[in-house]
């Protein structure tokens, strides 16, 4: 039987993801410098800021595979809006997570309504939204659907909560990716590769959900034919 | 049983000059196929049975002709323009009669017959409005809101409205349902009306007798498909092909 | 012309039964009490609370009304009527959702006074303003709204999953209507808070074009 990781390709991805992130964290923990006021804690942007990509990245590819499945009507496109949720929603939990670990340590408190952090509390529970829908919508032909509008919507709305949040309380700031720019190219360069390295992950995350959400609907459509007969 | 499925692939019993035909139509619930491939064509002036076993998919097929559901697959056109596009003007030609009527319960019979004419830009006429409540025993009963109508009346109400609209294509999904016997014979005798005037009529009922009374032919929908098709159906006839079921 | 039949019907439906706009009003009195009782305010703190509780009653009010205007359609599928007319998608959309605005607009100028009156709200102070943030406001709460409730509709779960899509959508327009109505009550000059507006028009025109574009998808089972 054929498996994800039976596929040539995907065997090579996966090797060459695992090496990154073993680099990665050879290069996070032995080569970056250490920030003189945060040390240890600072280590933190290296995986904070590559998740928050991830997600946003992942939430883009949502929308537009949503798109995609409405005008084409498509199930591969659904598939995709799917295994692109359910990826980008971990990476925005993880986000979540994240975030209070470094805040705690730096501002003394672990949870504040910084812009950022904020849009993707908002963009979680919109997904939680989604994924309800996925479930209590209907059958399936339609749940998809109304799910990809939905999908399609969040995007529009990122910016719009971005830009309120923001001036909703410009007093809460230093976000640890507002420094990158004075940033000595020491740590710039270790966190240009985390991101990279980050960016496979996705990458091989949304293969791998992507497969089995494949699988999972060729199996619901044998199921449905046995079941009519 | 072999030959019941190869038949119905090459359904050609086609009417020359079609009216509406439909090909490959097909259409799932969570992912279990309802409608596989239905493909029919209806010839103007044709009254149209659609039979076939509770859960075969007849309303399902006959609101995705209305425009109300969403098929996966498939194409159709009516007077040679293509539906479930997004140019809405078929929908002037095709008239839709479901289980329930479609209407407002708060507004009377006129209100809710007047909407409905405006959406579909007929103008209203009040002497044929009071002629068919006279003939469906609606009379007086106007001005009433619908909410303390019987299920009967209000597929009288239903028909009035089809009877005052304009269009070359209704579906009516159990017509009879809710109907008494004074009722259902109305409905025959306008069924017959409508065939003099051209107008064709795709309809489904669990009534065989009545059915098979009205139909100029009969479309046996079964595993998502027309399995077969029947030219002056007799109540016999259509009741052996349901059992034949397998 | 259709957009027009579809409103026209809504209104006379509101008319004939006035549920909603009664429910509407009577669910925003029951709420400021509840919230003279839960927050105990100085007088001091009143006025910075005022417009978010504001704003969050109009929310709930907003559900409601959307509740209603759009579970009309549902009793004896009249929704039907609607999607069997040779009448674009669009227009459903357009016309349900102006149908909920004049709606919450009137439900909202008659609950007015139980905010001036109970939380002291201060209307007068920037009386035209108010009315500029109310508008742009309910014009980007009826473009999400009827949007997400034409979805609901035909959802099973669609009364419980109405809000729950709804809200978070809607965030950036609670933000920025509090902070808006907040900075004009308090006599802050319109050069001050204007980009609030700009925000709320933003996000009213792109889902208003969203909602257009994809209702086609949504009307239908």
């Amino acid at each position: 039987m054929q498996t994800f990781h039976s596929i040539r390709r995907n065997q090579v991805l996966l090797a060459i993801t695992l090496l990154f992130a073993a680099v990665n964290l050879w290069l996070i923990y032995e080569v970056a410098p250490v920030v003189a006021k945060q040390e240890m804690a600072q280590k933190i942007f290296y995986y904070h800021v590559p998740l928050a990509w991830n997600a946003f990245l992942g939430y883009t590819i949502v929308a537009v595979t949503a798109g995609l499945y409405l005008v084409k009507q498509d199930p591969k496109w659904d598939i995709w809006s799917l295994a692109a949720a359910e990826v980008a929603t971990a990476f925005a939990l993880l986000i979540l997570m994240t975030g209070p670990i470094w805040a705690t340590p730096i501002w003394g408190k672990s949870w504040s309504w910084e812009p950022r952090l904020t849009t993707t509390l908002v963009l979680f529970v919109i997904f939680l939204g989604y994924f309800m829908v996925r479930e209590f919508a209907g059958p399936y032909e339609r749940s998809s659907r109304y799910a990809a509008v939905i999908g399609i919507l969040a995007l529009i709305d990122i910016p719009l909560i971005l830009t309120a949040v923001t001036w909703w309380a410009p007093e809460v700031q230093s976000h640890p990716q507002m420094e990158m720019a004075n940033q000595p190219s020491a740590i710039l360069r270790v966190f240009f590769f985390s991101l990279f390295s980050f960016t496979l992950i996705l990458i091989y995350m949304l293969l791998y959900r992507r497969y089995v959400g494949a699988l999972v609907y060729r199996r619901k459509i044998a199921q449905g034919e046995i079941d009519h007969v | 049983m072999q030959c019941l499925w190869a038949r119905s692939s090459g359904l050609t019993s086609a009417p020359v000059t079609a009216l509406i035909t439909a090909t490959g139509i097909g259409k799932s619930f969570n992912l279990r196929p309802v409608l596989r491939e239905v493909s029919f064509s209806l010839a103007p002036g044709e009254t149209v049975l659609l039979f076939g076993r509770n859960g075969c998919g007849k309303t399902t097929l006959l609101k995705i002709m209305a425009g109300i559901m969403r098929p996966e697959r498939g194409q159709a056109s009516l007077d040679r323009r293509e539906l479930f596009t997004s140019d809405c003007r078929w929908r002037y030609d095709m008239i839709y009669l479901g289980h329930r009527p479609s209407l407002y319960p708060a507004f009377s019979a006129r209100e809710n017959l007047r909407l409905s004419l405006r959406l579909r830009r007929v103008g209203w006429d009040e002497t044929s409005f009071q002629n068919l409540l006279e003939r469906y025993g609606l009379s007086d009963r106007e001005d009433e809101p619908v909410e303390v109508y019987s299920e009967g009346m209000l597929q009288r109400l239903g028909l009035i409205r089809l009877e005052l609209s304009r269009w070359k294509l209704a579906l009516l999904d159990e017509p009879t349902s809710a109907l008494d016997a004074d009722g259902a014979s109305l409905l025959g005798e306008t069924l017959a009306r409508w065939r003099t005037a051209g107008r064709t009529v795709l309809f489904t009922s669990h009534d065989m007798l009545w059915g098979a009374e009205h139909a100029d032919r009969a479309l046996h929908l079964q595993r998502g498909r027309i399995a077969s098709e029947l030219a002056s159906p007799t109540a016999p006839e259509l009741l052996a092909r349901l059992t034949g079921e397998t | 012309m259709a957009f027009l039949t579809i409103l026209a019907k809504d209104i006379r439906l509101e008319l004939r039964t006035r549920e909603s706009l009664a429910a509407m009003v009577v669910f925003a009195l029951t709420v400021v009490l509840l919230f003279a009782f839960a927050f105990d305010f100085t007088p001091a703190l009143r006025g910075t609370f005022t417009p978010g509780l504001m704003w969050l009653t109009y929310f709930f009010v907003a559900v409601l009304g959307l509740l209603r205007v759009f579970g009309q359609e549902k009793q004896l599928e009249a929704y039907d009527l609607l999607l069997t007319a040779p009448v674009d998608r669009s227009l459903i959309y357009l016309g349900k959702s102006t149908a909920f605005l004049l709606l919450l607009l009137v439900a909202q100028l008659l609950s007015l006074p139980v905010f001036v009156l109970f939380l002291e709200l201060p209307l007068a102070a920037a009386p035209g303003y108010f009315i500029l943030i109310l508008l742009v406001t309910d014009l980007a709460i009826a473009a999400v709204g009827g949007l997400v409730a034409g979805l609901s509709l035909r959802a099973p779960a669609g009364d419980t999953l109405l809000p729950i899509i709804l809200f978070p959508l809607l965030t950036p327009i609670l933000i920025a209507a509090t902070k808006a109505t907040s900075a004009a009550l308090a006599g802050q000059p319109f050069a001050e808070w204007d980009f609030w507006i700009m925000l709320i028009i933003t996000f009213f025109a792109l889902f208003v074009l969203a909602g257009i574009f994809t209702f086609d998808y949504i009307a239908e089972q």
